[in-house]
């Protein structure tokens, strides 16, 4: 923001240049009528092409990208030469590979003349020509479609200047002297030569003319003073309070939601194209909405906007948004068919109450069943008939029986479609450990009888399932009552009654390892069962691992490498984005398996792979997270993501959005994110900070400018907070700015970086001075209290092009990467006392080899390719491997996850430091960040190289368990 | 560079058959069999299958290459292809896990074999008895006439388990290469992860065992991932390998003898032997392209915008993205060409060339580039085979279509 002070004396030195004003032309409909348009110096005649059509607050002229456009009829030669400035106030609607907004150009190959201020390949650009070819200046980043900007363009005879939203974005001195001019048209409005016309799509509220290459203070001033109006931060269309977001809830419908002000009936109107064509209206008024729209086909792209009421009764279109069905994971319902001659009505009942229960609970059943003893098949059938979102397998000694059950299925053309049946030995199956959502046997519901070991059957259970009869989805309880007891199936409550005898006579104690497998639970309701996790089990709730940024998930599960594929699938390439962009790194909490994708959410089972639920999230994508923070961090129960000014909490059974979390400022958005949970069963409290609107990065296709690998400030600009907060609690607002990829938590406490005089005034920042004065702050994490501070003189290492903060065991690691070295420190936590500091140069300055995040393992900081001890700062370890590839190392309890990259195999590693072993897994690749994690007793990857068309054989996700 | 001979001329196939993927072990999708349209549909099987495809789909774009659209390299299981011998047809079901035997002429189910994973490449025929592998883990041998199992070979052995996958039970070591038989020898690879290991196996076509020399089986580790259709020379054995590129090994010892690799090559899972060199692809990082290379792994030629392609021995017949061209071999000259909207792959019965794409088939005099004929057909049309007087066409729903004289 700049200070009231500074915006006097811009305002003074704006004013100075006022005689320098060739001319003005204010878009509205005082200045428009009858197909003319007045300017302010009335210097030339100007005519509208096309209808006249307004929007309001401000005003502006609305250009349809067709027939609109202002030609001025200026001669050429009337335009300035020697110096000039064009400057617009534009809101585009659409971008394109060519547009303007205001010029007098020719441009035809090898014939250049006059000067274009608009947009190349959908990003702002200048052209200007002094000689014979036109030079282009582009900015970096891509337009924001429908938020203001404020583009200008200098040359002063020997530099081009960009402009836009008061920062210079690019320049050169490829021209020199006058500009040279070919007879062309003066427009506003559209890229426009003689032989081309590319109009411009979207509000032009001004545009001026100027004498003068305007200086950048007069440029700061001109936006400042006109962005309160028209804020390049806000949307100008109607906006949802919260969304949307989208939902697939059966394979051909999708359901639509977001939050409204407004007591209002939601509607959307959706379609192959941006025609639309089809409209879905809520029944009921109300604030949060859920629209459905039907009849979508399968694999195939939609466009949708929501519709927001006006005063006259009608409504106006928001955003347009995409929806791809290709990501909807729920298979078409099983036809309607009788596959035995028979219908077995306590199989039909047993399935159909079961859904019921699962649709109560999580509102679709998703994942695995295993019938274990599968008798005719019936209760396979059914259960799969009955929820569409499962597949379900039988398996039965009885080959003759297996045989006839899957003639009549195929016959009926279902088998294979989520319903397979196999002959195997009971005893033996050949099924990995924590594979089954649920294991129920038709043998014992007919015949009182488990058909194999009970252990055997609980060894293919997952862990938080039950078994048997018990479904995982919602309530593990058992049902009272039930279908079985209406059914009559008494020998099935006798049976059960033997593991309520175990309990009881365990005692509360030995109640929680009943078989050492499962863990009962006695309550007033009788007897409940679920799989224990496996001991050992880790998380990987937050970017960096935990909230206090270690890169540890603590799992000793999966730690020596000693692992096998335990499951392998959705989601594929499609649905992430490219490998390259350094986006949100996924997350694994209590069995669940949280991937982002490109602007979408996904849910696995860890043990299975099994997608829970999806999400499709227009603006969620966060990229380049070493220089900002992750959008999202889980805790035992759910997944908390922030999109825009809002978090959002969703529940990790099915996926729904309980609630909403407002930042707690006007103007601001959700910055860094964590949470923190006194016990696995306690109420998370969430943490964030406050950033500028549009400060994130948010681009990843267009090439290497995306990767974020430079050492330009397109790639290293820190994205910075305002103030830091425990959501509903307090917050704590800085003098100055936060840097983003600082803020950690450990030790009741919160921890960052601040410069307290920095102005928090773009929102991300490059320069020196964002250092220089930088201190450490400690909060205290309950109350906001600041507890101390302490001056880091980082200034002098030069420009971080990373710079990550670390909490374990009472201390804190900072890790400076600027001047081609990595700079660690290490001080105390409690009173942020020097404890020792350490430097060492990068191995290479390209492929994240700049850019890697500690790892704290063992007493140890990671920071490639030394080990130093988290107390003294001594080498404990420094025989890394050697390792190509652009990805950050992540550690389980006692050992490294790495990504050796090699262009035909891609390779991940597991480095077990007890035992000093290794061990590859060739086949698939990482990202070029964080994707190879660890948490639930799992080892995982989500398909993290997608874009990738490199020689490696596989592009999947995959889950390792223990062997 | 060592000579090799097509042993297509050299080997004892009956002409009318087509008796295994792509007709032979060298996978020419040549047949001496001559088809002349007029053709009229004569039966079609079941209802569509959906969903079925062993890999999820790639990427949109590739960022590192400009945004180019990537082309799927995963080629080998979007249609349920058929194998022909005699008046039976036999092929497999990747949603319904089983092979099965029809006959040719009404489409009447002969026998059904089911396993306990999906069947995603055509059968080899030999001998009267039938080869196939399943992504249960085992490479099978089944009774042609009445499908009983003659033997079953589960390389993985005790180890072996079935995985969640997409809402399926598959082996780690899933057979993704078909089973291809030769000299008495049935060769096959199982595994998909190279982290798992993986196994490649030539075993006893009568047994399913070792026991000869010429019988070997190895288990390779971080190495490859052998998916595609094998391809067989007389000194060699090729092994497409997913989104890879494709690895050799020496056909009497298993031995690998390296991976084409070249800068250039195009990677995916399909392959076929081309006089003595291999055109393998369908995709670079560019888009759709077959690669042609030396068994000294060098490239030798480009097939920019190719994806498939058939062999006889005086052309090369190529479809991609410009359409067909049939390319002399000694002259290396474009013979003749034709604009057809997507062909995905193309076949030659004779004297008859026939095309597959989107809701079409054509047929093309194989002399002249003549067109003879366009048929209608569902879906898109991704396999063809030809045999005894019929066309077969596979389309991308898991539907076959035979056609006959008029």
């Amino acid at each position: 923001m700049i200070r009231p002070l500074l915006l006097s004396v811009l305002a003074v030195q704006a004013a100075a240049m006022q005689p320098f004003v060739v001319d003005r032309w204010e878009l509205t409909p005082d200045w428009i009528g009858n197909g003319t348009v007045q300017s302010a110096n009335r210097r030339w005649p100007a005519k509208l092409e096309g209808a006249a059509a307004f929007s309001k607050k401000p005003d502006a002229l609305s250009f349809d990208g067709k027939t609109n456009a202002i030609v001025i009829d200026a001669k050429e030669t009337d335009l300035p030469t020697t110096e000039f400035s064009a400057e617009v106030w534009a809101a585009p609607r659409s971008g394109g590979a060519w547009g303007g907004v205001m010029g007098c150009l020719q441009d035809n190959g090898d014939f250049e003349r006059g000067w274009m201020l608009g947009y190349k390949d959908s990003k702002w650009c200048f052209a200007v020509c002094s000689g014979k070819k036109l030079t282009y200046l582009t900015a970096l980043d891509t337009m924001r479609f429908n938020h203001w900007a404020h583009v200008v363009g200098t040359y002063d005879g020997t530099t081009m200047r960009l402009f836009v939203n008061g920062r210079e974005v690019a320049n050169s001195v490829a021209q020199k002297g006058p500009v040279v001019y070919a007879p062309a048209p003066f427009v506003i409005g559209a890229y426009r030569d003689k032989d081309e016309n590319y109009p411009f799509s979207g509000l032009i509220a001004e545009a001026t003319l100027w004498s003068r290459a305007l200086p950048m203070d007069a440029i700061e001033a001109r936006f400042a003073s006109h962005s309160k109006l028209m804020n390049p931060a806000v949307n100008i269309l109607p906006q949802p309070v919260v969304g949307p977001w989208v939902k697939f809830t059966a394979h051909d419908t999708a359901t639509v939601s977001w939050e409204s002000e407004e007591n209002e009936k939601g509607a959307v109107v959706f379609g192959e194209t941006t025609a639309f064509g089809s409209r879905a209206t809520e029944k009921e008024p109300s604030t949060r909405h859920s629209v459905e729209l039907r009849g979508l086909k399968p694999k195939t792209k939609y466009f949708y906007q929501l519709r927001f009421p006006t005063a006259d009764g009608g409504d106006i279109g928001g955003e347009t948004y995409s929806l791809e069905t290709d990501f909807s994971f729920i298979r078409p319902p099983q036809p309607d068919v009788k596959p035995f001659a028979e219908v077995d009505d306590k199989a039909v009942k047993i399935a159909e109450w079961w859904e019921g229960h699962a649709r109560g609970a999580v509102g679709e059943a998703r994942g695995y069943i295993l019938d274990y003893g599968c008798g005719d098949g019936h209760l396979v059938w059914e259960l799969a008939k009955a929820m569409p979102g499962v597949s379900v397998i039988g398996v039965s000694e009885d080959a003759a029986a297996i045989a006839k059950a899957r003639a009549q299925l195929d016959a009926a053309g279902v088998y294979g479609n989520r319903v397979t049946l196999m002959q195997c030995d009971l005893k033996k199956l050949p099924f990995h450990a924590d594979t089954f959502d649920w294991v129920i046997s038709s043998d014992l519901l007919r015949n009182g009888k488990v058909p194999g070991p009970v252990e055997e059957a609980l060894r293919v259970t997952k862990p938080r399932s039950a078994f048997p009869m018990e479904p995982p989805w919602g309530s593990i309880k058992r049902p009272e009552p039930s279908p079985y007891d209406e059914l009559g199936l008494k020998h099935w409550q006798k049976w059960w009654s033997t593991f309520d005898d175990r309990v009881e006579s365990a005692g509360e104690e030995g109640a929680n390892d009943v078989l050492n497998i499962l863990h009962g639970i006695r309550s007033w309701e009788g007897y409940s069962y679920s799989k224990v996790a496996p001991k050992g089990a880790g998380a990987w709730s937050h970017a960096y691992g935990d909230a206090s940024n270690t890169a540890n998930s603590g799992d000793s599960v999966v730690a020596d490498g000693e692992v096998g594929l335990r499951w392998f699938g959705e989601p594929g390439a499609r649905g992430m984005m490219d490998r390259q962009p350094r986006n949100a790194p996924p997350l694994c909490v209590n069995g669940t398996f949280y991937i982002q994708g490109n602007n979408r959410l996904f849910a696995l089972d860890a043990y299975n792979g099994a997608v829970r639920w999806s999400v499709e999230v227009p603006n969620l994508r966060r990229v380049n997270v070493p220089r900002d923070s992750s959008n999202m961090c889980a805790s035992t129960y759910g997944l908390f993501v922030a999109v825009k000014d809002h978090v959002w909490y969703f529940s990790d059974n099915g996926g729904r959005v309980d609630h909403t979390m407002k930042v707690p400022a006007e103007d601001r958005d959700w910055g860094w994110l964590a949470c923190h949970q006194d016990s696995a069963r306690s109420y998370a409290t969430v943490f964030g900070s406050t950033i500028k609107p549009g400060s994130t990065y948010t681009e990843f296709e267009g090439g290497e400018a995306f990767w974020y690998d430079t050492h330009t400030e397109a790639s290293t600009a820190k994205v910075l907070s305002d103030s830091v907060f425990a959501y509903d609690l307090w917050t704590d607002k800085s003098a100055g700015v936060i840097i983003n990829s600082t803020l950690c938590l450990g030790g009741g406490r919160i921890y960052f970086v601040e410069n307290p005089t920095f102005p928090f005034s773009t929102g991300r920042a490059e320069t020196l001075d964002l250092y220089k004065g930088a201190q450490l702050v400690a909060l205290d994490a309950k109350t906001g209290k600041r507890l101390w501070t302490k001056p880091i003189d980082i200034g002098k290492l030069g420009i971080a092009e990373a710079l990550y903060l670390s909490y374990s065991d009472e201390k804190l690691v900072l890790l400076d990467s600027a001047g081609k070295a990595y700079h660690t420190f290490a001080f105390s936590a409690n009173d942020g006392k020097d404890l020792w500091n350490r430097t060492h140069p990068w191995k290479r300055d390209h492929h994240g080899g700049h850019l890697y995040h500690p790892v704290i393992v063992r007493g140890m900081v990671i920071v490639e390719p030394f080990g130093y001890d988290l107390a003294t700062g001594e080498i404990r370890l420094s025989e890394m491997p050697e390792r190509g590839g652009c990805s950050t190392l992540s550690a389980a309890k006692d050992a490294l996850h790495f990504i050796n990259w090699d262009y035909d195999k891609g390779s991940l590693y597991t480095w077990d430091l007890a035992s000093g072993s290794q061990r590859k897994f060739s086949g698939s690749r990482g990202n070029c960040f964080l994707s190879f994690i660890s948490g639930s007793g799992m080892m995982l990857l989500p398909t993290a190289s997608g874009g990738c068309s490199c020689r490696y054989p596989n592009q999947v996700s995959l889950g390792f368990g223990s062997k | 560079m060592k000579t090799l001979a097509l042993l297509l001329i050299a080997s004892p196939l009956l002409a009318a058959d087509w008796p295994t993927f792509l007709h032979d072990a060298q996978r020419t999708s040549a047949t001496t069999e001559t088809i002349k349209p007029p053709l009229k549909l004569a039966w079609k099987s079941g209802p569509p299958e959906g969903g079925t495809q062993a890999w999820p789909d790639e990427a949109k774009r590739d960022e590192y290459r400009a945004g180019k659209a990537l082309v799927p390299r995963f080629s080998f299981d979007r249609a349920n292809h058929v194998t022909i011998v005699g008046e039976h047809v036999f092929f497999g079901s990747a949603q319904s896990h089983w092979m099965r035997c029809a006959d040719a002429a009404t489409g009447a189910v002969k026998w059904t074999f089911f396993t306990d994973g999906p069947v995603r490449i055509a059968p080899s025929v030999f001998n009267g008895k039938v080869y196939f592998g399943s992504d249960d883990g085992s490479a099978y041998c089944v009774d042609s006439g009445n499908g009983a199992l003659v033997w079953k070979h589960t390389p993985a052995g005790a180890a072996n388990k079935l995985l969640p996958n997409d809402g399926r039970f598959i082996s780690p070591w899933a057979i993704r290469t078909g089973v291809i038989v030769d000299k008495d020898t049935a060769y096959f690879g199982a595994g998909l992860f190279p982290h798992e290991g993986v196994f490649i196996c030539a075993v006893d076509a009568a047994t399913g065992k070792k026991n000869s020399p010429a019988h070997w089986e190895h288990r390779v580790e971080n190495e490859f991932t052998p998916q595609g259709a094998i391809v067989l020379s007389n000194d060699h054995v090729f092994l497409p390998a997913g989104r890879s590129t494709p690895w050799m090994l020496d056909r009497s010892t298993g031995n690998v003898a390296g991976q084409f690799k070249d800068k250039k090559s195009g990677m995916g899972s399909f392959a076929m032997l081309l006089g003595d060199t291999l055109l393998y692809g369908p995709a670079d990082r560019g888009g759709s392209v077959l690669t042609q290379a030396g068994l000294d792994f060098k490239a030798v030629g480009l097939m920019t915008g190719a994806s498939a392609a058939a062999v006889t021995t005086d052309r090369l017949y190529i479809v991609g993205e410009k359409g067909l061209a049939a390319v002399n071999r000694e002259s290396k000259g474009v013979e003749w060409s034709a604009k057809i909207p997507q062909p995905a792959c193309v076949i030659v019965a004779g004297e008859t060339v026939f095309t597959g794409g989107d809701g079409e088939i054509r047929a093309f005099e194989a002399k002249s580039g003549r067109e003879l004929v366009l048929l209608k057909c569902e879906g898109r049309i991704l396999g063809l085979a030809a045999a005894n007087g019929r066309l077969y066409a596979s389309n991308d729903r898991g539907q076959i279509f035979v056609f006959s004289a008029e």
